[in-house]
């Protein structure tokens, strides 16, 4: 059994290592053959780790070559568009000015249902309100809603806008993040002077953010 | 460029692993073939000392590759054909020579399916 432990092990850290070979992304963000690798890679692993007769090494060079043909893939999908097409598919319109593609519906085999429950994760309600949505390749929706239903931004409304940066967190479970304090502009004084203020010590404090503003924000942490 | 390299290397690591086995298993079993054929002459020829000698020479050479093809080849092949060459020794030391034959019959044949396994051909990739 003690094998078995081992032989895990090996293989969790080579799985791993190879996926992050293959590059970062979300389960969600995969395209059809980044999630088609991803599960073959996870099925080959499973079998020497389960069974203890067959040679560690009958896994890990199917992985090998699943990594480089991935890698290999994906760089010539970026250089032939037509190899693009035909490993991930293509983007289609399936709603153009409030009115559904049909056809479209019935070549990617999405029941009106499915389409609503899109369109409602999405924030949309009503199908009129749609100028263009888009099935992506990786399976989500991108919608353009039409310009009359759209959110007014800053510059439509003619507002004066503020720069506020990103808001980062630079304490964290009483742990002081000094590349979020790089990427806010502040330094440890202030912070340790802005703590003094506050009559804190970076103990007491479950989260602290702040933005290039130096406006900040604290929440202590419950007592226990 | 980082990407590609990755991909080479893994393909290289890959191939070379792949070559390696390649000539560790036909080297491995084309060298244990020949010595139980050597075994099946003796026995013929009614030299069971010889036979035994060159019997548990044989074994010598299996446990100094055991190691190696164990790595590569399915465990449960390997035990077995070591299973079968101690029982060869044995059924020598008896003087059973009949059984010993088929034995080696036995050791050679699943020596030759472990290293027709490693052929790139039609049959195997099918």
């Amino acid at each position: 059994m003690i094998i078995s432990v081992v032989r895990t092990i090996l293989l969790y850290i080579f799985v791993i290592l190879a996926i992050r070979l293959m590059g970062k992304r979300q389960l969600s963000d995969m395209q059809t053959s980044e999630l088609v690798i991803t599960m073959i890679i996870a099925d080959i692993a499973s079998i020497p780790m389960q069974n203890n007769s067959q040679p560690i090494l009958s896994g890990i060079v199917p992985i090998l070559i699943l990594i480089a043909a991935e890698i290999t893939i994906s760089i010539l999908m970026m250089k032939i568009p037509m190899l693009r097409n035909a490993v991930c598919g293509k983007p289609e319109i399936i709603i153009e000015n409030g009115t559904l593609r049909q056809d479209i519906l019935r070549k990617l085999r999405l029941t009106t249902e499915d389409l609503g429950v899109l369109l409602r994760q999405a924030g949309v309600f009503n199908i009129q309100d749609v100028q263009y949505c888009i099935i992506e390749t990786n399976g989500n929706i991108s919608i353009l809603q039409k310009p009359e239903k759209r959110q007014p931004s800053m510059e439509d409304l003619k507002l004066p806008s503020r720069d506020t940066g990103i808001e980062a967190v630079i304490i964290s479970d009483g742990e002081l993040l000094t590349t979020s304090m790089n990427l806010c502009g502040i330094d440890e004084q202030w912070l340790r002077k802005t703590l003094k203020k506050e009559k804190l010590s970076p103990d007491e404090i479950m989260m602290m953010t702040c933005n290039k503003l130096k406006e900040y924000s604290i929440i202590r942490k419950c007592q226990k | 460029m980082k990407r590609i390299l990755i991909a080479a290397s893994c393909l290289i690591i890959a191939l070379v692993l792949c070559v390696a086995e390649f000539l560790c298993v036909t080297e491995t079993t084309e060298r244990i073939i020949l010595q139980t054929q050597a075994v099946v002459q003796e026995v013929s020829q009614g030299d069971t000392d010889s036979a035994l000698e060159k019997a548990v020479e044989l074994e010598a050479s299996w446990e100094k590759s055991v190691a190696t093809v164990d790595m590569l080849l399915y465990h449960d092949s390997v035990d077995h054909i070591e299973a079968e060459i101690k029982q060869l020794i044995t059924l020598l030391k008896l003087g059973k020579t009949s059984e010993s034959i088929t034995t080696c019959v036995a050791i050679n044949q699943q020596l030759r399916i472990l290293r027709e396994g490693e052929f790139l051909n039609l049959k195997n990739l099918i």
